[in-house]
């Protein structure tokens, strides 16, 4: 890459200022999460070990999939749209929408799984954990979805040409968001020891 | 837009009356009551009679000193709707539901002192058990009240989002910080499902992560709502000096 280039590669932030607020600010909530429940870990590491030893880690990992997937695909259509590729965009939303509603459909069965083991968040610590946490990382994943549907309705409404793409890196920014959260959760309930 | 003028100084007023809500509540809630944190959900019905018990006097001048400021929430926020109608074209939908919102809220602010200053009444001849589920149900109404208060903050960030003016009437900033707070104060519906933790009524995230996003974004509206009637006075104030020099 040409030293220009590159450095005006790495001055570009992308989206909108206001959205690094709201992610930093994100990011600070979660922060505290983390700390919050490696803090009670640290008091009863048993019974967060056998906590772990209930999660199903494969369904874990396909949500994780998922999730990387769909963050391709709305990087991609960032691209496409930067290189004024018409219906591309829309497309790689599309596909990162359905990524989305199949993470959903995987918490679902993950979900009933562990009620109908009799395991619920007043059940101990760890699953209060447990499902405050994906609860709330699943709202993300609403909000993140209807920023996608949002995306992809702006980006049908015009002609790409007419495509702000700043717009599109600022909703975009929140579904990577969304992916990141995920991963440090992953790690953090269904991995880490 | 001469019909669309505010008055500076009521709205600067009105901006304050928010900054003397917070004031009010670190003075009566955290010092006078010791409210802050609450008293833990975990407590035994007699272990919080007594605290109501050995408290009354404090919280009988706290809770009068709330019922004065908490009044203050529909004052403040109104100061905020001022600009929403002015950032609005046509029908002022945001601004209409917002002013609807604002007079529900002050009815949760206005119920807990006034609940809490029942409590202090008589707590000697209460029965501790009633005690015990009233005092639940004043931080319930605080914490569980959640729901309306993001509604205005996405309203205020929506407005702003749509705002036609140039340069904006709040920077789009605000927006999003409106939008983070709406989202943050969302862990606040977990008190019903907990009594001890981080996510009971006085726990981490529940009560003082809530709790200081909540009232941070009242003390940071504010900053951002003085420095707006600010620049509208210089705005209005620069066709005037204007005039004046062309005069002289």
């Amino acid at each position: 890459m040409p030293r220009g280039r590159m450095q005006a590669a790495a001055a570009h932030i992308p989206g909108e200022p206001g959205i690094w607020l709201f992610i930093g600010g994100d990011i600070v909530l979660f922060s505290v999460l983390f700390v919050t429940f490696l803090d009670y870990r640290a008091a009863d590491p048993v019974l967060f070990g056998a906590g772990r030893g209930h999660l199903n880690q494969l369904l874990g990992l396909l949500n994780t999939l998922l999730m990387l997937t769909s963050s391709w695909f709305v990087a991609s259509g960032v691209e496409a749209a930067r290189r004024r590729m018409a219906g591309v965009p829309q497309f790689c939303f599309g596909v990162a929408l359905s990524c989305g509603a199949g993470f959903g459909v995987v918490k679902y069965f993950e979900y009933a799984a562990k009620v109908s083991a009799g395991i619920t968040p007043t059940t101990d610590d760890f699953f209060m954990f447990y499902f405050v946490y994906t609860g709330i990382h699943m709202i993300h994943v609403l909000i993140g979805m209807a920023v996608l549907w949002a995306l992809i309705g702006y980006t049908r409404s015009r002609p790409i040409e007419a495509v702000n793409v700043q717009h599109l890196e600022t909703g975009a920014s929140f579904w990577h968001l969304v992916d990141l959260l995920w991963i440090v959760l992953f790690a953090l309930l269904y991995l880490a020891a | 837009m001469q019909s669309q003028t505010v008055d500076g100084t009521v709205a600067k007023a009105f901006v304050l009356s928010g900054v003397a809500l917070v004031a009010s509540l670190v003075l009566t809630q955290g010092w006078l009551m010791g409210f802050i944190p609450p008293p833990s959900p975990s407590l035994s019905a007699e272990e919080l009679a007594q605290i109501f018990i050995d408290r009354k006097v404090g919280i009988r001048i706290g809770t009068l000193i709330q019922c004065v400021c908490y009044t203050f929430w529909s004052t403040w926020a109104i100061s905020i709707v001022f600009f929403m109608r002015r950032m609005e074209r046509g029908v002022p939908l945001l601004t209409y539901a917002s002013i609807a919102n604002i007079g529900g809220g002050y009815v949760f602010f206005l119920l807990m002192p006034i609940t809490w200053a029942a409590l202090a009444f008589r707590p000697e001849a209460m029965d501790p058990k009633f005690l015990q589920i009233m005092n639940d149900w004043v931080w319930f109404i605080f914490i569980l009240s959640w729901p309306p208060f993001a509604v205005f903050m996405i309203f205020i960030a929506v407005a702003i989002f749509r705002d036609h003016n140039v340069p904006t009437v709040f920077p789009r900033w605000v927006a999003f910080f409106n939008l983070w707070c709406a989202v943050l104060i969302v862990p606040a519906g977990l008190i019903e499902f907990f009594k001890t933790g981080p996510f009971a009524y006085d726990g981490l995230i529940s009560f003082w992560f809530v709790f200081i996003v909540f009232f941070g974004w009242i003390l940071v509206m504010s900053a951002a709502t003085l420095k707006v009637i600010a620049a509208d006075k210089r705005a209005a104030a620069a066709p005037r000096l204007a005039m004046e020099a062309q005069r002289a």
